[in-house]
């Protein structure tokens, strides 16, 4: 198997304090790994660490990744562009012609339903609008990883499912953090515990049931959906639908124009 | 690829507008300095290289602490490597001094505050002398906004300690010529401004000799601020 990347036995010190100790793992073309942990257990550290942002005090870290794409935790406060600006700016580091650049950030942008932010200052945004802007500058570089720490961060449930559905189809590996359940089992195959060290491939657990409350304008575009329950409220309609159709069944609905109130798991 | 870097870098220098205090004090003080008309060619050019110097430590230490923490995390991941960073930063401090030293150099000429007709000679030795300043300022503000020490009032006190031995650097070695190889280490200010003649100014074995160790120094000290930098940000 050849590796994309690979941490062997590292550690690191910072200030003095032992933040992470002797942390061996490895990335091939279809991981997608959980780093799990508790708060202040080195998680960021280490997915600072395997982005080459900072170097280990002890170990070794071999990546054969060309291109990484890494999405913080928490997204630069200060830039002083407009969202646009910023795209095309951080996109224009990787070469590319100006026309395809701004024909992926379209994609992108219309994905994660930032139309109306393209002029707006990233100062002015709202936590959100930052994250999504977080996760789309990765996915620009057409990374051959994808870092994501803590992604879910403030994204509200349309866009929760959109990056969870981006996710699931991309060729890419991905190593994540994260304490979301709903990125956790729909996109992790190993969960990395870091504690311990101890990595476990993820059992694919029977999906719970979602219920979807949505906004429509004609009656017709909520028609013929893979649901197993609907009640209907004026324009608002309540679906209960299987977890693994609850992508599609959100894709329908966006793609109609239809607004969605809340998407609530049922245990 | 740096290219788009140093684009986002001058859009950000530009926004931060942190330029503005170094740039209206430098050209300010040179139109403020050629009030005086009928002034000697060379000296009043060793003068702006000095204050050139100054502005650019200045200069480089605003563009050095431009972004704070994650943006240049995100930026250590964007570009291709971290080496692009820190050139991205000196391109711009570059571009910033080019048209401080126009300004500085062409400012006089087109105002005739000159008490000669100045020749070829006297812009290519202020050409080279205001270069030569300018990078000697962008190492000292790289240098201290490279240490590992957080403290910003160190590295202003650090950086202006410095400026002025290299700037009484003959005066120095005059007094206590056993200094004169610690000297060394500062930048060669008193070896360029020693061609700032305005008695008997040609370009001789001396000067190509100065000349060849400030590109020395220079890129030693490049060196050494590399390698401090990949420290820092390890």
């Amino acid at each position: 198997m050849t590796f994309i990347l690979e941490a062997v036995q590292v550690s690191k010190e910072i200030a003095g304090r032992l933040i992470l100790q002797d942390i061996s793992l490895s990335c091939s073309n279809n991981t997608k790994l959980l780093i799990r942990g508790k708060n202040g257990s080195g998680k960021s550290t280490l997915l600072k660490m395997l982005a080459g942002i900072t170097e280990p005090t002890s170990g070794q870290i071999v990546r054969s990744a060309q291109k990484i794409g890494y999405v913080p935790e928490h997204f630069p406060e200060s830039l002083r562009f407009t969202l646009k600006e910023y795209l095309l700016l951080v996109s224009s580091f990787q070469g590319g012609s100006k026309a395809s650049i701004e024909n992926e950030i379209s994609k992108y942008i219309e994905l994660f339903g930032l139309e109306a932010f393209l002029d707006t200052s990233l100062k002015a945004c709202s936590k959100g609008t930052k994250q999504k802007v977080g996760i789309i500058q990765a996915l620009l570089m057409k990374p051959d990883l994808l870092l994501l720490d803590e992604p879910l961060t403030g994204l509200d449930a349309e866009s929760q499912q959109v990056l969870i559905e981006l996710l699931n189809e991309a060729q890419t590996p991905i190593i994540f953090t994260s304490h979301e359940e709903a990125l956790i089992r729909n996109v992790a195959k190993e969960i990395f515990q870091i504690e311990t060290g101890e990595i476990t491939v993820q059992s694919m657990k029977a999906v719970p049931k979602k219920r979807i409350r949505v906004a429509f304008h004609r009656r017709e575009d909520v028609k013929d959906l893979p649901v197993s329950q609907q009640e209907f409220d004026g324009n608002v309609a309540v679906f209960t639908v299987e977890g693994n159709a609850s992508d599609e069944v959100l894709r329908n609905l966006l793609q109609k124009n239809c607004s969605i109130l809340e998407v609530r798991e049922l245990t | 690829m740096v290219r788009g870097f140093i684009r986002y870098q001058i859009s950000s220098y530009i926004r931060s507008l942190t330029f503005i205090p170094p740039l209206t004090l430098f050209v300010g003080w040179i139109i403020l300095f050629y009030t005086y008309r009928g002034v000697p060619i060379m000296s009043s050019y060793a003068i702006t290289c000095i204050s050139l110097y100054l502005v650019m430590t200045w200069v480089a230490m605003s563009v050095f602490s431009l972004e704070g923490e994650s943006e240049k995390d995100l930026l250590f991941v964007q570009l291709p490597s971290k080496r692009d960073y820190l050139w991205g930063k000196w391109v711009v401090c570059l571009l910033s001094a080019s048209i401080l030293a126009f300004v500085a150099i062409v400012y006089p000429l087109v105002i005739n505050s000159f008490k000669e007709t100045a020749g070829l000679l006297h812009i290519s030795v202020a050409v080279f002398g205001h270069l030569s300043f300018a990078v000697f300022g962008i190492i000292v503000g790289s240098f201290f906004s490279n240490t590992k020490v957080e403290s910003k009032k160190f590295t202003w006190l650090s950086s202006m300690l410095v400026i002025a031995i290299s700037i009484a650097g003959e005066g120095i070695v005059e007094k206590a010529a056993i200094l004169k190889w610690v000297l060394l280490l500062f930048p060669p200010v008193g070896q360029t401004l020693l061609h700032f003649t305005d008695e008997a100014l040609y370009i001789g074995r001396n000067f190509w000799l100065d000349t060849a160790w400030v590109v020395f120094y220079s890129f030693i000290c490049s060196f050494v601020i590399t390698q401090m930098f990949y420290r820092k940000w390890r």
